[in-house]
């Protein structure tokens, strides 16, 4: 029976947003996160897919506590840490440990890469500085990279190297969670296999919880264990990964998973795409997805479909379900 | 990225031949500054008979109107000058780095206090401000460096201010935050050291500046007092004698002109050599 | 079928503080009249270069060290500037990934649009905005009149790509470069401008060469399509050789590593910073099939069929 690590409920982060009214003196709000809620299983993947403007990664940020939430809640094992004050972080900041998309500012140029593996281990006071140093030696092999490259600066590593240092980063305080947000946006797409699969490895070695979020449904597939699709801020549907692929029943969901350009020319896709002409808006009432559904009825232009078990393990937001 | 630095420096230098005589210029300056007790003449020896003379082997510079020999004048004058603009550097340069770089990290509303202030202390003129602290305060090396310091430190931490908010969305930064690492540490390791190229260019031009002020307060006697030479006080004795010694305005002059154009050049190459590529 | 373009052996290379690097060391192919042309290749392979040699938009530090480019007939190499400028955005037009910095950001999309026409025909100001209208409309844009009078910056990255492409599109064009246009895009949206830009071919029936790394894009869009790396062109051929019959490794790779939904991707080698100089195979490092004779000189072309060419020393099997 797999506990729950992380649980998010009704999750609200909100921007303040400036008016594009010149003399308008009331900033706009914007709900980049709207009544989210999903819960993490220890040991297993949680995939969040999303296009621009879904709000993927501003959830990753908000359970690391980079963003407040504005509503909701998020559990880490039971305890609140959503609304706890800064100075009780420290210990879940330990436990919690982020991986992210641009391996070109992910890493400080200033910093030996020694420096930088070594860093979240003196922020919590882990070993002595001698015994960090030999962690850092440790780990940076574990990541597949060279013990001379400890002494090294970022500048100096490729796109891919980057990101591992960033992985070895990550894995110095020993954490349980990692939100793993676009780690693998920015390669090219012959590393992206390398990365995914040496996540997968450290996962089953180090017993970790992944986070992953991306754009890229199809990389998802392989290192999720069970997935959300985000739009304009809510949850669409969550189902675990080989049902979402195999009956994906959102008209978000199967919008996004036929508009993936299939790499076989005898599959043509693009004429199947019934004329979506479509813009994401946040300003429309109801579901936020109406104005580019192909099934849209008049209840979905009014009311806003609440997140329900259609089949068991798998949530919908829709009308039709 | 320290042996990138060097290369880079090196390359920009090759590139711009007024930077590499205007660097010369700067050491040059330094060392005589320094070994200015090599110099067997004494600056401040008065001599009645060698009045106004111009220059000659046994003065190479020619003397001022109380016979004092006008070289020794000008490398004392020149050690006064230099030795103001490097410790005004340094304390202007420090309290706009700690005031920019706080309040660009730590934005909201200290920030917004913080540049008020800034903005309100631009707004004041710099040298009615220096002429009436100057009147409040005993005229000396100590104040002269404290006025100007004071006085010139809000550019710097604009422009610090500004490269702090550029380097907060960096995910290393992002990443810090994150781990709970503390504000101040973040300031320290992780936004200093980036803005370090920023920091250097302002603060060679700050010197470029510091060395007009002095010379302005000295040349209204306000800075340094005599007998201790300094070139703008040398150019304020020289106006009586233009007609009969005009060597007496053009050494000094020039010489602030050299000093203050070589500082400059310094930091244009500076700059260049950290321009992101 | 006429050609259109050709482009035979160009070479192009950087110069800068540190020497000359070569960033296409010799490229090859060609268009037909209504062609849809892939040129694939990852970052560094030398596809942007190519094309942006084409009408020579490469940076002041890059120069065109060889080769030919024939228009229509004309090497477009030896034209004068004035020639050149009425060929670009003419008869040859094309469109950027970065659709916000290709826009100037101080003129509505209106004010640039009727500009541009007006620059190129003498057409009044009304007639201008209607042609304008009737672009904007036939590139899928449902509210012409408000996207006249927006700034770049308030309309979303799809909608500026169509605004782009309707920019394209306003002098007729023969051929249509499009330069990475979908990579910065959201999925969804990146389907629906694939699908237009092929809606367009079929209307006007110009030829597009379209650049990308992403080769589901290339499958559901192009005819033909050649491979780079390194800079040289390694495979070409229609758009079913590529993908059913991969005769270069690097093309084989690159397929089996491009994730799938409901497949899996296999690794790949990483790349090698240090690549090889130019004189030899550019994929030796990396190519699981290398033999002596990869290690002693470039490969030449062969075909296994008609209109499919291979840069490769070893000969695949046919069953």
């Amino acid at each position: 029976m797999s506990k729950t690590l992380i649980e998010v409920k009704d999750l609200q982060v909100c921007f303040r947003q400036k008016s594009s009214k010149i003399l308008s003196f009331k900033p706009g709000i914007l709900k980049a996160v709207d009544q989210v809620s999903f819960t993490i299983q220890k040991g297993k993947t949680f995939g969040l897919v999303g296009e621009s403007g879904s709000g993927k990664s501003t959830i990753g940020k908000a359970i690391l506590r980079y963003h407040k939430p504005a509503g909701g809640e998020i559990f880490y094992e039971e305890t609140e840490i959503g609304s706890m004050a800064e100075k009780n972080l420290l210990p879940y900041r330990k436990k919690m440990q982020s991986v992210f998309q641009d391996p070109y500012s992910s890493l400080d140029p200033s910093h030996t890469v020694q420096d930088i593996i070594c860093e979240p281990m003196e922020i919590h006071r882990m070993y002595d500085p001698k015994e960090r140093k030999e962690r850092a030696r440790e780990l940076i092999r574990v990541v597949g990279l060279k013990e001379q490259d400890l002494l090294k600066y970022p500048h100096e590593f490729s796109g891919g190297q980057r990101q591992r240092i960033s992985i070895a980063r990550a894995l110095s305080v020993k954490p349980e969670f990692v939100v793993c947000d676009e780690p693998i946006s920015a390669l090219d797409v012959s590393l992206q296999a390398q990365i995914v699969q040496m996540l997968q490895d450290l996962q089953e070695k180090y017993g970790l919880t992944y986070l992953f979020i991306s754009h890229q449904l199809q990389v998802v597939q392989k290192i999720c264990d069970e997935i959300g699709v985000l739009y304009l801020g809510r949850l669409m549907e969550v189902s675990d990964a080989q049902k979402l692929y195999s009956n994906p029943l959102h008209p978000y969901t199967r919008m996004l998973i036929s508009s993936i350009p299939v790499p076989d020319p005898r599959v043509k896709t693009l004429d199947q795409i019934i004329t979506d002409t479509g813009v994401q808006s946040r300003e429309i009432g109801g579901c936020c997805f109406h104005n580019r559904c192909p099934w849209c009825t008049e209840q979905c232009r009014q009311e806003t479909p609440a997140l329900r078990e259609a089949e068991p393990g798998h949530m919908v937001a829709c009308h039709k379900y | 990225m320290r042996e990138n630095i060097w290369k880079n420096i090196k390359r920009g230098f090759k590139a711009n031949k007024l930077a590499i005589a205007g660097a010369v210029m700067i050491v040059a300056l330094a060392l005589i500054s320094i070994f200015a007790f090599l110099y067997p003449v004494d600056p401040n020896a008065i001599s009645a008979t060698e009045r106004l003379m111009g220059p000659s082997l046994a003065h190479p510079f020619g003397t001022d109107d109380m016979g004092r020999d006008y070289l020794a004048r000008c490398i004392y004058g020149g050690r006064a000058s230099l030795l103001v603009g490097f410790l005004s550097m340094i304390l202007s340069t420090a309290l706009g780095v700690l005031v920019g770089s706080v309040s660009g990290f730590v934005g909201g509303a200290p920030d917004a206090v913080l540049m008020r202030l800034v903005d309100a202390l631009m707004s004041l003129p710099t040298f009615l401000i220096m002429i009436v602290m100057n009147a409040f305060l005993k005229p000396g090396l100590q104040n002269i460096v404290l006025i100007i310091g004071f006085l010139t430190w809000m550019n710097i931490a604009r422009i610090v201010r500004g490269e702090t908010i550029s380097l907060n969305e960096r995910e290393y930064v992002i990443y810090a935050r994150i781990s709970g690492q503390k504000k101040r540490a973040t300031i320290l390791h992780h936004i200093l050291p980036n803005i370090m190229p920023t920091i250097i260019v302002a603060a060679t031009m700050n010197i470029a500046n510091a060395i007009l002020m002095e010379s302005a307060l000295s040349f209204f006697g306000l800075g340094i007092q005599p007998p201790t030479a300094s070139w703008g006080s040398m150019l304020s004795n020289a106006q009586r004698y233009i007609q009969q010694a005009p060597y007496l305005a053009v050494f000094p002059g020039l010489l602030i002109l050299v000093t203050v154009i070589s500082f400059n050049y310094l930091g244009e190459v500076l700059r260049k050599v950290f321009e992101p590529k | 079928m006429e050609k259109l373009l050709e482009v035979k052996d160009l070479k192009v290379s950087f110069f800068t503080d540190l020497g000359e690097t070569q960033a296409v060391k010799n490229a090859g192919f060609e268009i037909e009249k209504g062609d849809f042309f892939g040129i694939v290749g990852e970052s560094g392979s030398g596809k942007s270069v190519t094309t942006k040699s084409i009408l020579r938009l490469g940076p002041s530090n890059c120069k065109i060290m060889g080769g030919e480019i024939l228009f229509k007939g004309e090497d477009i190499l030896k034209k004068d500037p004035a020639k050149l400028r009425e060929i670009r955005g003419g008869e040859i037009a094309m469109i950027f990934q970065d659709s916000l910095s290709a826009l100037n950001p101080v003129y509505t999309v209106g004010n640039k649009m009727v500009e541009l026409i007006r620059r190129h025909t003498g057409m009044t100001k009304q007639e201008a905005r209607n042609r304008v209208l009737e672009l904007l409309t036939a590139v899928g844009i449902t509210d012409p009149e408000k996207a006249m009078k927006s700034y770049p910056h308030e309309l979303s990255g799809g909608m500026r790509q169509r605004v782009m492409i309707a920019m394209a599109m306003s002098s007729n064009p023969q051929i249509l470069i499009a330069d990475e246009p979908t990579t910065a895009l959201d999925v969804t949206i990146q389907a629906q401008i694939l699908h237009l830009l092929l809606e367009l071919q079929k209307k006007n029936g110009m030829s597009i060469i379209l650049i990308t790394h992403d080769l589901g894009v290339v499958a559901q869009t192009c005819k033909r399509v050649a491979v780079m790396c390194g800079g040289y062109v390694v495979e070409e051929g229609s758009v079913e050789d590529i993908f059913l019959k991969p005769g270069h490794p690097y093309t084989q790779a690159l397929i089996a590593s491009m994730p799938r939904v409901g497949g899996t991707f296999e690794q790949f080698l990483e790349r090698d910073l240090s690549d090889s100089s130019g004189t030899l195979c550019p994929f030796l490092n990396r190519c699981k099939y290398a033999a002596a004779a990869c290690e002693k000189c470039l490969p030449d072309f062969y075909e296994p069929e008609k209109g499919h060419k291979i840069r490769c020393h070893r000969r695949e099997d046919k069953k």
